[in-house]
């Protein structure tokens, strides 16, 4: 990828970035799992992963980077799918949460609660795969400010 | 195309870029201003919402906590329980962006622009800061923000066509 500083640390990532991103979500389609990008690597999670798929990948990435296709049981959709279901899940129960969303890089979403428990657990588990969500207990709390 | 927050409270003559648009057809504005009040950048393209990939760098600016950047953490869309201590109002935000930022998010910087450094002076829009996250009540770098595309939508604004 072309870059250049361009102060604090951040990298100027010419086209390449997004045109990779975009490539190669239209090209895995269904079976997108998700994509992050970590030192200077491009992961990319596949439902039912071939090795045409590393093959794809490399293809439509820029000379020089390095991108790896790893092994999905959801795509991208379904999880963002489950979540939604997860939300509902807990709204029904009526039980607090902190955050819910995807992450691809355990290839399931994660539910932030302030407190988890075997109550938890079923409500989410009734409502979606159980092998699809990860509750984590924290004290985490999203402050608006667009009122201050 | 801005709110109050977003002024300079040094100089109220300058305020932050808003992506906001307040009307129907509103264009929204092209300029971010970064840190002072006379380096701005021009915005010249926009993310859409699936690019919000963990690991994408972005950079935020506002009045609160002046230009800083970090990446995504966790990609579109992500839903959080968020209060407003100020009002004691409490939400479901859903279809955000969670964002770590150097020095993380403040008050003021809410509504402040979300933008990928592009050479030249040039900005690629990701959208506005709408929350931070504190962790046993204190401030971390994680921050959420609304991204552009769905700013646009949902006011039928529009980033391209501001005349410069």
């Amino acid at each position: 990828l072309a870059e250049s500083a361009v102060g604090e640390g951040v990298r100027e990532v010419a086209i390449s970035e997004l045109d990779f991103i975009r490539g190669a979500q239209s090209a895995l389609a269904d079976r997108y799992g998700g994509m992050w990008i970590e030192g200077g690597v491009y992961s990319v999670a596949v439902v039912e992963r071939t090795q045409a798929d590393s093959a794809l990948l490399t293809s439509l990435a820029p000379a020089g980077v390095t991108v790896q296709a790893l092994p999905a049981k959801y795509s991208y959709a379904e999880l963002t799918a489950f979540g939604d279901r997860a939300f509902h899940a807990l709204a029904r129960a009526e039980f607090q949460f902190s955050s819910i969303g995807p992450r691809p890089q355990i290839g399931r979403i994660v539910i932030t609660v302030p407190a988890s428990d075997a109550n938890v657990q079923y409500a989410l588990a009734s409502a979606i795969p159980e092998d699809s969500f990860v509750v984590e207990a924290s004290n985490e709390r999203a402050v608006a400010k667009d009122l201050e | 195309v801005t709110n109050l927050n977003v002024f300079l409270a040094s100089n109220p003559a300058f305020g932050d870029a808003q992506l906001i648009g307040p009307t129907s057809q509103a264009n929204m504005t092209r300029r971010i201003f970064e840190d002072s009040n006379t380096y701005t950048r021009i915005v010249t393209d926009k993310y859409n919402n699936s690019d919000f990939v963990p690991g994408v760098s972005l950079c935020k600016t506002g009045v609160g906590g002046g230009t800083t950047c970090g990446s995504v953490t966790a990609g579109y869309p992500q839903m959080f329980f968020s209060t407003n201590p100020s009002v004691g109002t409490e939400r479901t935000v859903r279809n955000a962006v969670r964002i770590s930022v150097s020095n993380g998010c403040f008050p003021g910087d809410s509504g402040g622009a979300v933008f990928h450094r592009k050479a030249n002076n040039e900005a690629r829009a990701a959208g506005g800061i709408t929350a931070f996250v504190t962790v046993d009540g204190n401030r971390t770098t994680f921050c959420y923000f609304d991204p552009v595309g769905n700013i646009g939508a949902n006011t039928n604004s529009h980033v391209w066509q501001s005349p410069l």
